[in-house]
């Protein structure tokens, strides 16, 4: 029996908006037999956030109809990452996705769930479900992009900043009298214990938790270095996280860049007060001859 | 056409229609897109009106004023600034309380009705005051003052500059969006009403209810001055302070300062923070429109890393707030003295005042522009220029816009690293638009060209 995998990606890699997609697969002949079994499950996301992205949790309580969801992390959404304390700066997020009972019986229960005749091959249909979640890049700590130091791995001319998100780890929440039997187990550390109190059952061993690895053709293996103006080649292996790329400000602009903007702001408010004078003496000529003229 | 399709009354109705039917559009769209017709801001008022209706569980989520601690289960009421992000006064977040227990839209089809009243507002000033009144004398031309419009004439120009507010797609796509500008609106307009009714006691009320809602309105007041005086006072320091400028104040005042204390008596100190202190130290480092967000970005202060004390002289005078703030406020305050004398120019020096402001801010969003534009159909019946400096005008004030507009796609949706030239676009919005102001200026009352 093929059991449930995950395959997941961030997208765009470009841009301050992107949307993590995840899809799980219940894929297998065998899983109508056991689709009753799942049924009594939750399934669960857990997603640990680099430092620069973040997720906005009234984002997330917008997609109730498709998920609930737990959050720890900071909730100013609005400073630069270099800006926040650092225990603030990591966000976790564990959505829960309940498997609804109509899936044995083929109904489709919501826009999420979908029926595919052959998920994987020679084991015949199954379901999946999509899970996405909208995130979004603070800005970055700015750095000199013209005095970069080869040698310095703190300097870089790259104007961009690569920042590497994780696929979230998935798994099944089932009762401890349920038929399905883990394959794998998360592995250790996988899930802080703040996250584990907060399912339903805590540690307690009423419940059993079975992992929904990444597809076999997914490892954890490195990426290969990625920029802003090459595609990574063919042959790189696919891998459970994607590199985003997050433009981020020279700080050698700076120099330049006070002294213009406060010069052009004063070149324009003289600019002004020199007009609004000329039009204030004008209006004030003409009430004073009006006035005369009303005297006369 | 005939005269009877471009009544003002039918103007209102087609207006009302537009804007009930993109209400009712943004609420299909919106279940149907990722990407929504609704701003964020609505939901942030929303997720607050509903803080504030559902206090709790226990302690969080309770109203934190003197007040409310004082008598407890009688003054039973959220916070609303449990909700991120919300920096508004909680009277907004109350007027829209609405939308939890009414529907979900019922804030935006206030805004929308705000919009309506503004234009109803638009309308009467134009015909019962801009309009009818006749040209000022020009002593260049010794021309003596022009004959009042005919009635139909004003009816027609009342209703054409009016369609100007309500048929603008600025206005009705913000309101219908869920932005709450027009209740802010509202109040300008009905503070403009009433000073050129002479109805000053009222105006002071007004004035104070604006600046309680939102801080800048404030500069209206110094464009009252010496229209409040009147020619009796003047042009010295009496034209300033005298009796009668000192009863409005004082009445404005008591006006802003009762509504705070009224809010922080119930909300506490998150109501003064959030509505007034956040917006003096903010730091907006995020693009927008205004140039400062560059230099703001890339001097952020580091979590942690004291702020260099060795810094030059130079370094620290650009750095001071003062720098932005005093072009800022000595235009908005300083042309509301030069201009406000008259009742007449009034109108005028408000949009001044507020154009600037706008301009020189340290943060400026599309929302902004709402601000004078209000003022701008009020305004055009006395500007002297022709059609083809109408059209540069415009096209410059909009172009300036889809300039820096198009850069920002790039940096915000296609993540390029182009905030040098972002920030160079945003030199030239402020540029192009002191231009603008500076032609306006130039052309207000005089004879046609």
């Amino acid at each position: 029996m093929a059991h449930p995998y995950l395959v997941s990606s961030v997208s765009p890699i470009q841009g301050f908006h992107p949307i993590s997609s995840s899809t799980l697969y219940f894929a297998g002949s065998a899983f109508q037999s056991v689709a009753h079994a799942y049924s009594a499950c939750h399934v669960y996301l857990y997603y640990r956030l680099p430092p620069l992205l973040l997720i906005d949790t009234h984002e997330l309580a917008e997609r109730r109809k498709h998920y609930g969801y737990t959050y720890w992390g900071t909730r100013d959404l609005e400073k630069p990452m270099h800006a926040l304390p650092p225990e603030e700066r990591i966000g976790e997020v564990l959505l829960r996705v309940k498997v609804p009972e109509q899936l044995w019986e083929h109904r489709i229960p919501d826009d999420n769930w979908r029926w595919e005749e052959e998920t994987v091959p020679g084991q015949g249909g199954g379901w999946k479900v999509d899970v996405e979640v909208p995130m979004h890049l603070r800005y970055g700590t700015p750095r000199s992009t013209r005095s970069g130091n080869e040698e310095d791995p703190g300097s870089s001319r790259d104007p961009y900043e690569k920042v590497t998100v994780d696929w979230p780890h998935a798994f099944l929440l089932c009762p401890i009298s349920t038929s399905l039997k883990p394959q794998h187990t998360l592995p250790h550390g996988t899930l802080p214990a703040h996250v584990f109190d907060a399912l339903p059952t805590g540690h307690s061993r009423t419940k059993i938790i079975i992992p929904i690895p990444p597809h076999s053709n997914y490892t954890k293996s490195t990426p290969s270095t990625l920029n802003a103006t090459s595609p990574p080649p063919q042959s790189t292996p696919l891998t459970t996280s994607t590199t985003l790329l997050l433009p981020v400000g020279d700080t050698s602009d700076l120099a330049f860049v006070e002294p213009v903007t406060a010069l052009t702001i004063l070149v324009c408010f003289v600019w002004l007060w020199r007009v609004s004078w000329k039009t204030a003496r004008r209006l004030n000529a003409a009430s004073s001859l009006e006035s005369k003229e009303k005297v006369l | 056409m005939s005269s009877s399709l471009l009544s003002f009354r039918n103007v209102v109705l087609l207006s009302t229609a537009l804007r009930v039917g993109l209400i009712l559009y943004s609420e299909w769209h919106d279940e149907r897109s990722v990407v929504k017709y609704t701003d964020v801001d609505y939901r942030v008022f929303t997720d607050a009106a509903a803080f504030i209706a559902n206090p709790g569980p226990g302690h969080t989520n309770q109203a934190k004023g003197p007040l409310t601690e004082l008598l407890g289960r009688f003054v039973n009421l959220g916070d609303p600034y449990s909700r991120e992000t919300y920096r508004y006064t909680p009277l907004l977040a109350l007027l829209l309380a609405p939308n939890g227990w009414l529907h979900p839209s019922f804030g935006k089809y206030l805004f929308a009705f705000c919009d309506i009243v503004n234009g109803v507002l638009i309308y009467q000033l134009l015909k019962t005051e801009i309009l009818s009144r006749t040209m000022r004398w020009n002593p260049t031309t010794s021309k003596s003052r022009a004959p009042a419009r005919p009635p139909a004439e004003i009816e027609r120009f009342s209703t054409l500059y009016a369609a100007v507010h309500l048929l603008n797609p600025m206005v009705f796509s913000i309101s219908t969006r869920g932005s709450s500008e027009s209740v802010l609106s509202l109040f300008v307009l009905a503070t403009l009403y009433t000073v050129l009714k002479d109805q000053w006691d009222l105006a002071a009320v007004l004035l104070g209810l604006s600046t309680h809602w939102k801080i800048y309105p404030l500069v209206y007041g110094l464009g009252c001055l010496g229209v409040i005086s009147g020619p009796e006072h003047g042009n010295g320091l009496k034209r300033i302070v005298n009796w009668r400028t000192i009863r409005f104040g004082f009445i404005s005042a008591c006006t802003f300062i009762l509504l705070g204390i009224g809010c922080y008596a119930i909300w506490g100190y998150p109501f003064l923070y959030e509505s007034y202190l956040y917006h003096i130290h903010r730091l907006d480092h995020r693009h927008n429109f205004s140039p400062y967000f560059y230099q703001t970005y890339l001097s952020y202060p580091e979590y942690g890393i004291p702020v260099d004390t060795t810094q030059t002289i130079w370094i620290k005078l650009l750095r001071s707030p003062l720098t932005s703030f005093v072009p800022q406020m000595g235009l908005a305050l300083g042309l509301g003295l030069l201009f406000g004398r008259k009742k007449e120019d009034l109108v005028f020096t408000w949009f001044v005042q507020t154009a600037v402001f706008v301009v020189f801010n340290k943060v400026c969003t599309s929302q902004y522009f709402l601000w004078y534009l209000l003022l701008l159909p009020l305004l055009i019946p006395r500007l002297s220029m022709t059609k083809g400096w109408a059209v540069a005008y415009g096209a410059v004030w909009a172009g300036t816009q889809a300039l820096w507009l198009s850069e920002a796609y790039k940096l915000e949706f296609l993540g390029q690293s182009v905030f040098h030239g972002l920030w160079w676009r945003g030199l030239v919005y402020v540029v192009g638009n002191c231009w603008v102001i500076a032609g306006l200026v130039d052309v207000y009352d005089k004879e046609g060209q």
